[in-house]
């Protein structure tokens, strides 16, 4: 008996019909494979190593949103970092797998759909709390009388020194755990990344939107954390996410993991191509729900 | 005594080796969802999930063929988002859009139903499994089934559109919904026409303090909201670059290119 089981939806409403014949070409599994950091003994058991080219299989499902990712602007060949998030939406995503250079399938709790579990927690203090910090007290420095004023400002640089270096500990310390014995930086991917419903350690789980845009929103949210984003936020009132929980990004000018998600979600609606009118409408509302729920402050906008 | 220390040390990391490891798990299919529909809807359903303009001669004939069989489509629509349906997420949102894309007074009950009640879909216990961690990553049922009553809402839009009062008392009553989301579409649909004005103010007078910003929102082009400027700055290293995507023709892949496996990929079964 297997350790998750899964019911395959229909998989021409999913999507996985439209894209399915476009992954099952050895030269796009050849590229996609080490640019995404497919880790080859998480695939095996059932997730679809075997059988890539099935769409009943969680591998061929993951292909699918990667092909998404990759080919929905016209003139996808520019992924140009000056462009907008559907032209390079993927190419970030291959970036930020690629430093992990370990994604997995997992049948994980039943709560989350994906995880990403390694160092960016303690990056993130160097490279974002600690400048933001060194910025704010920089700022309040400016309103101090002159004559007291260098006092304020050494004790930013001191602050920033003693920030960053307690950052780069961090990091180091962290970075030798994952390599030795603490398995490995990863981004993991749940059985309610692949299927809507399914059953983990015997109880039933799922209900959610699992078609191929959604599964590609999963892809770009989880690639803004392993770029050291955490969510800093809590849920605003009336959340179905939780209101007042913590996993909200504070804003939309923070660019967190939520903002990346909608953004992407609203570029592939306002001009995907090679998909379908169902799946640019999934997107389209799916960004709806983000900006409604997940954001503390409101950003201000819809999708229309 | 120096090596009875040493064998506790290595004890202690071998244990934290095996802590740590994480077992591979195992997954099986254990059944499908076939949708059981008219050809009308199941022609749509296949349609709106493969052509991508609302233009395309196959779309609009299958907008027609819908229109030609209301009552069988109604059926299968309500059957399909009832309560009691085990109808996945994506199947009924297809089934959403036909109805939408009818614009056809007779679907107002099955969409107002949809939009004024979301519910979580099956299986519904999901979360009670829910620990704080997951929070936020985890509300998947909720989130689809709110998607699902914006869908409907769309539809519910385009009927007042039309000039279907009843259509405009229903966008009145979603922007009353305990959803923020359906609430903020609502309220945007009523204040997109001035004539709507005295439900946009009947509404407004029901709304929450805490959620009075809902009404602020304004439906904007994605050209004009703030974008990322340079996504380079908010990678996790030096950027790795690295060879580009295969071409393709339109969608299909090139004839030809290479049909053995590298790099560790897996083969293609056959290939």
């Amino acid at each position: 008996m297997a350790d998750c089981t899964y019911t395959v939806p229909d998989p021409e409403a999913t999507g996985d019909a439209l894209y399915g014949p476009r992954i099952c070409y050895q030269p796009f599994i050849n590229w996609a494979w080490p640019t995404h950091g497919f880790n080859n003994s998480w695939w095996q058991d059932g997730w679809g190593y075997d059988d890539v080219c099935n769409i009943r299989k969680p591998l061929a499902r993951c292909l699918n949103a990667v092909w998404l990712l990759t080919y929905s602007a016209d003139d996808y060949q520019n992924d140009d970092w000056g462009t907008d998030a559907l032209h390079w939406g993927g190419r970030y995503v291959r970036e930020q797998l690629k430093y992990y250079d370990d994604l997995r399938a997992d049948c994980g709790d039943g709560g989350a759909v994906a995880t990403t579990t390694g160092c960016q927690w303690s990056r993130q203090w160097n490279e974002w709390r600690c400048t933001a910090g060194y910025e704010e007290t920089k700022r309040e420095c400016r309103t101090w009388h002159w004559l007291f004023s260098w006092i304020c400002h050494l004790y930013a640089e001191v602050k920033n020194f003693v920030c960053t270096l307690w950052g780069w500990v961090a990091v180091g310390a962290c970075t030798l755990w994952y390599g030795t014995v603490g398995g490995g930086q990863n981004v993991t991917l749940s059985l309610l990344f692949f299927y809507p419903t399914g059953t983990v350690g015997g109880g039933a789980v799922g209900g959610g939107n699992r078609d191929v845009i959604a599964r590609a929103g999963t892809l770009i949210h989880e690639a803004r954390h392993i770029g050291d984003k955490p969510h800093n936020g809590n849920f605003p009132a009336g959340s179905i996410y939780g209101a007042g929980g913590g996993g909200a990004d504070s804003d939309w000018n923070y660019a967190g993991a939520w903002m990346y998600e909608v953004l992407y979600l609203w570029w592939f609606y306002a001009a995907g191509t090679r998909t379908s009118i169902a799946m640019r409408q999934s997107a389209k509302q799916e960004a709806n729900v983000i900006l409604t729920n997940a954001f503390s402050t409101s950003p201000g906008f819809l999708v229309p | 005594m120096w090596g009875v220390v040493a064998i506790a040390g290595l004890g202690t990391i071998l244990a934290a080796v095996l802590m740590t490891l994480r077992r591979r798990t195992t997954v099986g299919e254990v059944a499908s969802y076939r949708a059981d529909v008219g050809p009308e809807l199941a022609r749509y359903i296949e349609v709106v999930n493969s052509v991508n303009d609302q233009r395309d001669a196959a779309y609009v004939r299958a907008v027609e063929a819908l229109r030609g069989s209301t009552d069988d489509v109604l059926s299968d629509a309500t059957r399909l988002l009832s309560d009691k349906s085990d109808a996945p997420f994506a199947l009924r949102h297809s089934t959403l859009l036909a109805l939408g894309a009818m614009r056809d007074p007779a679907t107002l009950d099955i969409l107002s139903d949809v939009a004024l009640n979301p519910q979580p879909l099956p299986p519904r216990e999901t979360g009670s499994r829910l620990g704080p961690i997951a929070q936020g990553h985890g509300a998947e049922a909720l989130e689809a089934s709110t998607i699902l009553a914006l869908d409907a809402l769309d539809g519910v839009e385009a009927l007042a559109d039309d000039g279907n009062a009843a259509a405009l008392e229903t966008l009145a009553e979603a922007a009353v919904v305990d959803s923020n989301a359906v609430r903020a579409v609502a309220l945007a649909a009523l204040a997109a026409k001035a004539d709507r004005s005295p439900h946009l103010e009947r509404a407004m007078a029901e709304m929450p303090e805490e959620l009075r910003h809902l009404a602020q929102l304004r439906r904007v082009s994605v050209e004009d909201v703030p974008q990322v400027e340079d996504p380079r700055v908010h990678l996790a290293g030096e950027e790795r670059g690295g060879a580009n995507a295969p071409d393709i023709d339109d969608g299909a892949p090139r004839p030809g290119g290479t049909t053995a496996p590298e790099h560790g990929a897996p083969p293609i079964r056959g290939g």
